[in-house]
């Protein structure tokens, strides 16, 4: 009886609780923890919460400043823009597209990318070579650089976009779990799987990758954050996200024109970008030291 | 009959340069059921590969490895780790520190049967048992274990699928001499009960000379002296094995305690072995011949030597 209570508090629960103790210590990490729980209510409950549609037009109403200001009104809480269109509804919707943007790009390269790197690092050699020499190419381009020419070669729109972040951002993945296989793959209990008869899949899978998880979960919030930057540049640059599709970036582009008569249509989805790199950042950071075995007591 | 018998087993690594590196030369023992073989020698001299050969985890150059009177090579890799077993030097570096206890130990079972997860548990709570580790703490992690509880992890992993030979590399080098204790009686405890024969390899004569039967003693790959433990350590014929037990201070007899000091205190590179009998450039008692010819292994007082002398 005694034994089995006992085996229960190790569980789940448990791991999560000791996750926790030591991720609340960072008062940063759990502040960048709340920014981006923030967005994703607010991304998830966009119909619900936003005013009015994001492509709701009203002609009546072009370039209102915020309700703070003279001239604002409370019907539009954060203005309108040059086509009378909601700002406040559009940042909300915004925040669907970039936190879905950004998600998506975070699966397609933390795939291919831990993949590669697995594979890569664990055969060595003319795998190795290879795989190393295309991550190579890769990275000889500066990386927005390259989401520009990967979207002019396939053409730009959401999708494109996505595609062309993705493949900008393996290299990261691939470099870090290269490095971190050729350092667990030494170590004396990957050894002693073979001697038990484990396959390379088994040894790559349950042996090695459970080991790069800590720096993967992190490689994976700070990727997260740079794809939403890089699609937001690509949208900026109109070759990303197409309007009238709300999103920030191109929000931003838009309101390049009236930086002057009406600051708050740059500063408004700015501030929104700013602040969901800023919590993945500090968040990731926290996972970090969160995560690493070595530093629990 | 013999469980593993051993006859001129050569693992050599090709370097860089064409050169080779014999870390296993011409290798024979025979290890009997429910003995204890203790392999000997200097960090470097093969030891370790010796053990990953026997594992597969090395390939062997040449010679013949039987397991129960059936060579290696008509044996599967699944029957061959069914009946051969590796405890690891390193308790922390050899367990996964991202899975549980039953996970680690049942690792082996997972792999090689169809067991589901419930019986894993049932029989990781049952070698916990008997490796004296408490049957609740199945669910913790490596980290959780002191050094004494992980290696006796260690040596639960390597019994799930019940083999007849350990390998014991080193295990307890990387022990407090308290705990050394502990799991040394432990492996003793087992061997009884489980009519398990060891290969124990180790630099430390001492613990050697208490667990086991017969003892080689290594030098660059190659076998300087073999036989029954009372004859290598209270009438060794070797001058490395003389070194060797009078470096260790264990020996009480004056012939040990007044041998003179190895010449050359370095081991010669693998790479570029002398000539001759291999321990000539560090013999204290090497004679001109030693550096030309190459000494057979002889038989000579009951025990087999590879020495001019």
């Amino acid at each position: 009886m005694n034994s089995n209570s006992e085996a229960q508090n190790i569980g789940m629960g448990y791991l999560l609780k000791e996750f926790w103790s030591h991720f609340s210590e960072n008062k940063g990490a759990v502040f960048g923890l709340g920014l981006i729980t923030t967005f994703i209510i607010i991304a998830i409950l966009a119909p619900l919460i936003s005013p009015h549609g994001a492509s709701e037009v009203f002609p009546g109403s072009l370039r209102l400043p915020p309700f703070w200001s003279e001239g604002g009104s409370t019907e539009f809480l954060l203005g309108t823009d040059d086509l009378g269109r909601d700002v406040l509804s559009r940042l909300i919707y915004g925040a669907r597209v970039s936190l879905f943007v950004g998600v998506s790009i975070v699966i397609i390269s933390t795939l291919v990318g831990t993949t590669l790197g697995l594979v890569s690092g664990y055969f060595g050699g003319k795998v190795d070579s290879v795989i190393m020499r295309f991550i190579d190419i890769l990275m000889a381009y500066p990386s927005i650089l390259l989401a520009i020419i990967v979207v002019s070669v396939i053409g730009p729109g959401m999708t494109n976009a996505i595609i062309a972040v993705a493949i900008v951002n393996i290299p990261s993945f691939t470099r870090l779990v290269r490095a971190n296989v050729l350092e667990v793959k030494e170590r004396q209990f990957v050894q002693a799987s073979k001697t038990f008869g484990a396959g390379p899949i088994r040894i790559m899978v349950k042996e090695i990758l459970p080991n790069c998880m800590a720096t993967l979960i992190v490689q994976t919030t700070l990727g997260l954050s740079e794809g939403i930057l890089s699609t937001a540049a690509l949208g900026f640059l109109g070759l990303g996200v197409q309007p009238p599709t709300p999103e920030w970036g191109i929000m931003l582009s838009d309101a390049r024109p009236y930086i002057e008569s009406s600051p708050w249509l740059v500063t408004l989805p700015g501030l929104c970008i700013l602040a969901v790199v800023l919590g993945l950042n500090l968040f990731g950071d926290g996972l970090r030291d969160a995560l690493d075995p070595k530093l629990k007591r | 009959m013999s469980v593993l018998k051993v006859e001129n087993l050569k693992t050599f690594y090709p370097v860089k340069g064409g050169k080779v590196v014999k870390a296993v030369n011409n290798l024979s023992f025979t290890l009997e059921e429910n003995q204890t073989l203790g392999i000997v020698g200097e960090s470097g001299c093969g030891k370790s590969t010796l053990a990953k050969t026997l594992m597969a985890l090395e390939e062997k150059t040449a010679g013949s490895i039987f397991f129960g009177g059936k060579e290696s090579a008509q044996m599967s890799l699944k029957e061959r780790y069914q009946y051969i077993q590796m405890v690891f030097q390193d308790p922390l570096d050899s367990l996964n520190p991202r899975k549980k206890a039953w996970e680690i130990i049942t690792d082996p079972m997972m792999i090689n049967t169809n067991a589901s997860k419930k019986e894993c548990i049932k029989k990781a709570s049952e070698l916990m048992e008997l490796v004296g580790l408490r049957t609740e703490q199945i669910y913790k992690y490596p980290h959780m274990f002191s050094g004494g509880q992980r290696q006796r992890l260690g040596i639960a992993r390597s019994l799930v699928l019940n083999p007849k030979v350990l390998i014991l590399d080193e295990p307890v080098s990387a022990l407090d001499v308290s705990i050394q204790a502990q799991i040394l009686n432990l492996l003793k405890k087992l061997q009884k009960e489980m009519k398990l024969s060891y290969i124990f390899i180790s630099h430390d004569l001492s613990v050697v000379n208490y667990i086991a039967d017969k003892t080689l003693v290594m030098y660059l790959g190659k076998v300087s002296e073999y036989g029954h433990n009372d004859q290598i350590f209270n009438s060794p014929y070797h001058p490395y094995t003389k070194t060797l037990l009078k470096s260790a201070h264990i020996s009480s007899s004056n012939e040990i305690k007044e041998f003179p000091k190895l010449i050359d205190t370095e081991l010669p590179s693998p790479l570029n072995p002398p000539s001759g009998c291999f321990f000539h450039t560090r013999c204290p008692v090497a004679k001109d011949e030693c550096s030309k010819i190459i000494p057979p292994v002889e038989i000579k007082r009951e025990r087999e030597v590879s020495c001019l002398l």
